[in-house]
């Protein structure tokens, strides 16, 4: 063999040799991981991250389709505080005119990202982590999975007042990919709720600043739970032990317009016990709540019968803003959420001291103690109106006066139409100029449509809540 | 005695010289129709000197006296041997026979050519001239049915926009069904990088002109050395090379206008129309006609001259697009050293307004023949490519939404020709902030850039290490940057209400392809005829991303600062990295035995990141033979086949694009809250993830009769598809829609027939038709547990297309009341007016049941007319905006309606399909449905072109060796579209119309210039 082939031999050798050397490091070479995410067992492992877990839960919670606008809105819209106007951009349509199909590209997101949340709170809760923050991280877990359940049960549901045995939502405690749960009664989504808040209140922070859910926010949403039930003896007992010995102060008459304009985070306990906060960076943009009232979209108005029942000294009529409908209308624009067009965006309120007043004078009206009832109430409608002279009617009556101090208290923040589901009265809307199909109507109670459908997405992907859906979808 | 040694010496080295002397052959070498073949390569037989055609088809190579035979090949042309000896310095002009009358000749496979004769499996090549100087933004849009089984599809006319390709049918439900790139043998990005824009095509920032040929590779046999990646198809892209001889030069100058391409007979209604609409949604309300008037005025704020306006928003939105490229190249070298150098540029303005696109180009590719056993080439490929694009679907500022959805009254300029906005806009057409966006002030103010940087680049050296053994190493590598910047003004749009803002996106992506392989030719017979070609090597791969986002808002009030820099409140900062490596052994063998019988195998081993460490190794495979008929002994006697060649191949190929990088882990990612970081689940994970695996088998018939008149190639094909990459869907209830697992498995099967026929062959005239016809069926075999699969507006199911359509099923109009009607179910047995009792069903498919194309080429001396088709048929478009434009009253008074409203229902009687329009469409017949479906046929006329090529005896007083000039049309015309179909009924691969940029019809006007 002469010199020449060996030489090629040699070559072909180290040639072959560097490929097995390539090949042997390849282990390496093929082994990556994500800089951006974090693995799932890693991210529930620590007290750290399971805050840094809990505040993705609160942001999950300012979702567009959550408290980010469709919550509150629908509250409204569905009932008789607000109107769609005629040239809309094609929002809430079918809610306005209640003629939702199961298709509805509004019904489903709420359902999907409520259980999203659901899904971090629950990982939260079951985390195997102690020490540290992890008391109070799991005990805001707990609330907001309890709050969740609220909004769901209510939006799905029938009122647990007229059927609690009746289906409610499935409940979801503990991640299962592969679970398809049926829906439990609304009496058992009550139970949890009310289990959630009680176990929430054992560990809850303090409060120290408004948009992290604290101790008397959370009995709030125990005594709105409570009152939700018909269990009046419990809601007052909740709201009352709030109005006694929380922080809270209710928001002067002189202060009432700015409060609503503040977008900041607060921290003076004036009013606001839990917000949601968009602030300048992590905001729903043009799909904020604002955007549709106000600055942006601006679809949907105040009803003239709500802007009526105020009476001119009344300061909440400082957030009603005198103007038009695109289509040339005359009509109240609705002013609580006016920074759309700034960068610190309008937090959302969830609750609000006035609203547990409010509770704790209807469950004391409910159990027959008027005074403490007017006392309430007036606490509420004479701080807001100082030249008002007080609700003084008994029984009945002044169940209704307080039905409707809470419908001009809570105004635009999503509890009307659950408020006269849960005390079965019809939706009677009054005429609203240059409205869109469903103004003016009658919707009695009991009446099918005045719950959400099961998204039909659901029903495709569950089997078990295949023959659930609500009746008359 | 000193100096007669010394004059012996030189003596020695002259008759040296003598006796090594060397002289010229030249010749010009052209096809059947007598035009110049460039790029042709001249070899001298036996060794390794060569050269190759200028573009005039003309060539110079030096020989020694004792050479004997000249071999003459190229790329779709049948190789020849010329007799040189005796010193002949002419070979004169030698016409090369068109592809597919012979096996002899040379197509671009994996790692490497090969014969057409030792071809099993199924390659389809298209010659560089069918994509070079088009009007066409990239090489994919200029495949438009050209390649049988190649489904080719514009989602978008926006020029630089992405385009889809789907090769035998779909294969893939979640990860790609996309086929691999590969250029100079790197493997190539392609699909839409953008991140906050709308559509860029990576390969939009290769120039045509560049293309040598490009080898489509569809069956297993042919695919299976790209392992892991070949399910879906392989298109290999050779770029050209430099040819030895005189130096040539040659440029194209083309000049056009763009306008658009189908207008449909279905437009949205003028102020008269939208009228009638409207008084009939009032009325059909209750509301008593004398009072539908002033509803009009007051609650929806329309001017009570309203229908005296009438603005043509399609045309305010449009625009007459010019178009420009030139390119200009170089080729030349000697036989140890050639170069091909070019430089383009590219200019098309979309047809809508603030849509355009604009690219150059250089290439730079050298090759050095070191010595007779080394050779190195190189190759440099950079771009700039710069387009604006408007966005899609449904947002605010998107003009093309605009165009249908804005009432015919409203007006883009105030009387003083000031932009209708704001405060001066009386009529609140288009008030601050908020609804449908004044579009030509979105065009004038607003920005959206993307700009891409592409170098691809590869080095290769190939040694011999014996005659028979060669070792090749080749680095190629791509570097592609994508920048992005939008700009929203502060004044006007979505940026109004933060006071103006800005994004910025920067995606850069670096890949390198190391592929080092052995090829060893080892004859078994002392002919020679009987013969092995092994190739084995190894291949690492790895693709580097980087990802750099920020945006802001808040920006002096002018529309003269419009980038991130000058925003006060930044909202948005991002970066980091991520990667994807796969690492592979490969082994591609054929043996030949006398041309008759050849047989083929490969094996392949790859090794991905992208997948759980238990199952990153998948083993790929493939065998295949063919029997060319023709050359047994039987056949010797017959004259009716030229060519008869029976291929059979079968195989296993993976598919891992499209998966993600991360897909197989369990994660959290950020989601953040009140200034504090935040982290949510965002990954379900499953560590089981591995590749889709592809099973293909292929029979195919290449034939060629009366002495080559005739010749085509019919093919069947039948590919499973398993372990897919899919949805499983998860209750919402758990927090997570789906995740994608192996499951299920899709078969796709199908013909594919290309004739290509010459009538007419003279010298002076000749006439050529290629035409090619695809039928494809595809089917879900398996699915997990059975179950269906919601996709959008399709439901994956067992034995039903991929594509299949799922849902309610429109019964049409009562024509007693109006009302609407659905089917209760899919046997369309009984129907009902209430639309949530409408039954859902499995029909109509968005995947075309036959698609090809019809080219004709005519040349009469030097005239030449070129006339390309191309055809789809069965497909169902679906139509996403229908239920806001045909809303049967839904959305009367807001948006405008198309004037298919018109036949609204009247009175009983009336057989109509649009029922009584109510206002609020209380029925829900606008609400989705099959009422929503379009049929997606077409016949287009892609290309025609006439040229002329002035006689070389006419350009002798000048120095040009080539002049041609001529006229071109893209797209001219379109014929059989469903005639209610309101946008162009090409809508990408899913048949999904998302208001679009529209297709572009291209008039235009080029010459070429050789010398």
């Amino acid at each position: 063999m002469n010199t020449k082939s060996r030489t090629q031999q040699f070559t072909i050798v180290l040639l072959l040799g560097a490929g097995l050397a390539l090949g042997s490091c390849s282990k390496s070479f093929v082994d990556k991981s994500s800089a951006f995410n974090l693995s799932m067992t890693e991210a529930l492992s620590t007290p750290e991250l399971l805050q840094t877990d809990l505040n993705g839960l609160y942001a999950e919670l300012r979702n567009v389709d959550q408290f980010g606008r469709d919550f509150p809105v629908l509250g409204d819209l569905e009932a008789d505080n607000t109107f769609l106007e005629a040239r809309n951009t094609g929002r809430y349509v079918y809610q306005f005119a209640y003629t939702v199909p199961v298709t509805d590209n509004v019904t489903q997101p709420m359902w999907q990202e409520s259980y999203n949340g659901i899904l971090d709170a629950n990982q939260i809760i079951d985390a195997q982590v102690t020490g540290g923050t992890t008391a109070a991280t799991k005990a805001q877990a707990y609330a907001l999975r309890a709050l969740l359940y609220f909004k769901l049960v209510n939006i799905f549901a029938q009122p647990y007042t007229f059927d609690s045995l009746g289906m409610g939502v499935p409940l979801v405690l503990h991640y299962d990919v592969n679970a398809t749960p049926g829906r439990a009664t609304v009496a058992q989504v009550y139970r949890q709720i009310v289990s959630d808040l009680r176990t929430a209140l054992v560990s809850a922070p303090d409060y120290s600043s408004s948009v992290f859910i604290s101790k008397y926010a959370i009995e709030g949403l125990l005594a709105k739970a409570y009152l939700y039930m018909g269990d009046y003896a419990d809601a007052a007992t909740a709201a009352v032990d709030v109005i006694n010995n929380s922080p809270f102060t209710l928001v002067s008459p002189g202060a009432y317009k700015s409060f609503w304009a503040n977008p900041n985070v607060q921290t003076s306990a004036i009013e606001v016990m839990f917000e949601i906060d968009c602030d300048p960076v992590n905001n729903n943009g043009f799909d904020d709540l604002g955007g549709i009232y106000l600055n942006g979209y601006q679809d949907i108005y105040c009803s003239l019968d709500l802007a009526n029942l105020y009476s001119a000294t009344d300061v909440r009529t400082e957030v009603l803003i005198p103007g038009y409908t695109k289509g040339g209308a005359p009509a109240y624009l609705v002013g609580k959420f006016p920074n759309a067009l700034n960068t610190d965006k309008d937090n959302i309120k969830v609750i609000r001291l006035a609203e547990v007043y409010l509770i704790a004078a209807e469950a004391e009206a409910q159990l027959g103690d008027n005074t403490d009832a007017q006392n309430y109430v007036n606490a509420v409608a004479e701080t807001r109106d100082p030249a008002f002279g007080g609700y003084s009617d008994n029984g009945a009556q002044l169940i209704t006066d307080i039905v409707q101090e809470r419908r001009k208290e809570l105004a635009f923040e999503g509890d009307r139409k659950y408020d006269l589901n849960r005390l079965g009265l019809p939706i009677d809307r009054g005429t609203n100029q240059g409205a869109a199909s469903g103004d003016g109507l009658s919707i009695p109670f009991p009446y099918e449509y005045r719950v959400a459908p099961i998204p039909q997405q659901e029903i495709l992907r569950n089997p078990t809540i295949k023959n659930q859906q609500n009746p008359g979808y | 005695m000193r100096r007669f040694l010394l004059c012996l010496c030189f003596f020695a080295l002259l008759i040296g010289q003598v006796t090594a002397q060397n002289h010229s052959v030249t010749g010009i070498i052209t096809d059947g129709n007598g035009a110049p073949v460039a790029g042709a390569s001249v070899t001298l037989k036996g060794s390794t000197r060569g050269t190759s055609t200028s573009t005039d088809g003309t060539f110079s190579l030096s020989v020694p006296e004792t050479a004997r035979t000249l071999v003459l090949s190229a790329v779709n042309f049948a190789t020849m041997e010329v007799d040189i000896s005796g010193g002949r310095t002419s070979i004169g002009t030698i016409v090369l026979q068109a592809a597919g009358k012979s096996l002899s000749e040379v197509v671009v496979v994996a790692y490497g050519t090969q014969n057409k004769t030792n071809v099993t499996g199924s390659v389809a090549t298209v010659n560089g001239n069918v994509v070079s100087d088009k009007p066409f933004t990239s090489v994919d849009k200029a495949l438009q049915g050209v390649v049988p089984g190649m489904q080719v599809s514009s989602t978008s006319g926006q020029p630089g926009s992405a385009t889809d390709i789907v090769i035998r049918g779909i294969g893939s439900i979640n990860a790609s069904a996309s086929p691999l790139w590969v250029i100079d043998g790197a493997i190539a990005t392609s699909g839409d990088l953008t991140s906050n824009t709308t559509t860029a095509n990576p390969l939009s920032t290769l120039n045509p002109d560049d293309i040598e040929s490009i080898s489509v590779l569809k069956d297993a046999v042919s695919t299976a050395p790209y392992g892991s990646r070949g399910a879906n198809g392989v298109i290999l892209v050779t770029t050209r090379k430099g040819r030895a001889g005189k130096t040539h030069f040659s440029v194209v100058g083309e000049f056009g206008q763009n306008s658009r391409a189908y207008n449909p007979t279905n437009t949205p209604e003028n102020s008269s129309q939208l009228k009638t609409t409207l008084t009939q949604a009032l009325t059909n309300y209750g509301i008593p006609a004398n009072q539908v008037p002033g509803i009009i005025t007051n609650a929806f704020g329309y001017p009570t001259n309203y229908t005296s306006i009438n603005t043509n928003w399609f045309d305010i939105a449009s625009q007459m697009g010019a178009q420009s490229q030139v390119s200009a190249s170089l080729t030349g070298g000697n036989d140890k050293t050639t170069v091909y150098a070019s430089g383009g540029y590219f200019n098309q303005k979309g047809i809508s307004i603030a849509s355009d696109f604009q690219r150059f180009t250089g290439a730079l590719s050298l090759t050095h023949r070191a010595s007779d056993r080394f050779t190195l080439t190189a190759n440099i490929n950079a771009s700039n490519t710069a387009q604006h694009t408007p966005s899609n679907g449904g947002t605010f500022a998107n003009p093309v939404l605009a165009s249908f959805f804005l009432l015919p009254w409203y007006t883009p300029y105030l009387a003083n020709g000031k932009f209708r906005y704001g405060a001066a806009d009386t009529l609140n057409e288009f008030p601050l902030g908020g609804s449908i966006f004044n579009p030509v002030i979105q065009a004038a103010w607003n920005n959206n850039l993307a700009q891409q940087t592409a170098i691809r680049g590869s080095v290769m050296g190939e040694l011999k290490l014996l005659d028979n053994l060669k070792l090749t190493s080749r680095l190629s590598s791509e570097y592609l940057a994508v920048q992005e910047d939008q700009y929203r003004n502060p004044f006007y749009g979505d940026g109004y209400g933060n006071g103006g803002d800005a994004f910025s996106n920067y995606n850069r992506m670096f890949d390198y392809t190391w592929s080092n392989f052995l090829d060893l030719k080892q004859k078994v017979n002392t002919d020679g005829d009987e013969y092995f070609d092994l190739k084995g090597g190894i291949e690492a791969y790895d693709a580097k991303f980087y990802t750099l986002s920020g945006g802001g808002h808040s920006f002096p009030q002018t529309l003269g600062l419009k980038y991130l820099a000058n925003t006060a409140v930044p909202t948005v900062a991002s970066a980091g990295p991520s990667e994807q490596t796969t690492f592979s052994y490969f082994g591609i063998g054929d043996f030949n035995f006398k041309d008759r019988y050849i047989v083929s195998a490969s094996v392949r081993r790859d090794e991905s990141s992208v997948f759980g460490a238990e199952h990153r190794w998948g083993t790929f495979y493939s065998v295949g033979g063919s029997w060319n008929i023709n050359e047994e002994a039987f056949m010797k006697h017959q004259n009716l086949f030229d060519l008869l060649k029976l291929r059979i191949s079968y195989g296993q190929t993976g598919n891992t694009n499209g998966f993600g990088l991360y897909t197989s882990l369990p994660q959290y990612g950020s989601s953040n809250y009140s200034g504090q970081a935040g982290l949510v689940p965002t990954n379900v994970g499953d560590s089981a993830l591995t590749w889709e695996k592809n099973k293909a088998l292929n029979i195919g018939l290449d034939f060629a009769i009366l002495k080559d008149r005739i010749d085509g190639t019919i093919e069947y094909y039948h590919r499973t598809t398993a372990d897919l990459l899919s949805p499983v869907p998860f209750s919402f209830t758990t927090g997570f829609s789906s995740q994608n697992e192996n499951i299920g498995s899709v078969v796709n099967k199908g013909i594919e027939i290309a004739l290509n026929g010459r009538p007419v062959v003279t010298r002076d005239f000749t006439w050529e038709i290629n035409f090619n016809i695809s039928h494809n069926t595809n089917r879900v075999a398996e699915l997990y547990q059975g179950k269906s699969i919601p996709n959008g507006s399709f439901q994956i199911t067992v034995g039903h297309d991929l594509q299949e359509y799922y849902l309610q099923q429109w019964a049409g109009v009562d024509p007693q009341t109006g009302a609407a009607q659905w089917y209760t179910d899919g046997t369309h047995t009984k129907m009902t007016t209430n639309y949530d009792s409408a039954g859902l069903a499995l029909n109509h498919s968005a995947s075309p049941s036959v698609f090809g194309g019809l080219t004709n080429t005519f040349t009469f001396k030097g005239f030449v007319l070129d006339v390309q088709f191309d055809y789809n048929f069965g497909n169902y478009i679906f139509d996403n905006w229908y239920n806001y434009l045909n809303s049967d009253g839904a959305y009367a008074g807001s948006f405008n309606q198309m004037n298919t409203q018109l036949r609204a229902w009247q009175k009983p009687g009336d057989k109509t399909d649009v029922p009584q329009i109510v206002y609020g469409d209380p029925s829900f017949s606008s609400s989705p449905s099959t009422r929503w479906l379009y049929k997606g046929n077409y016949i287009r006329l892609r290309n025609l072109q006439f040229g002329y090529d002035i006689k070389p005896e006419a350009l002798k007083k000048t120095h040009l060796s080539r002049l041609f000039i001529y006229i071109r049309g893209t797209n001219l015309a379109t014929f059989g579209v469903d005639k209610d179909l309101p946008y162009d009924p090409e809508a990408g691969v899913a048949s999904q119309a998302n208001l679009e940029v529209l297709i572009p019809k291209t008039f235009a006007a080029g010459v070429k210039v050789g010398f």
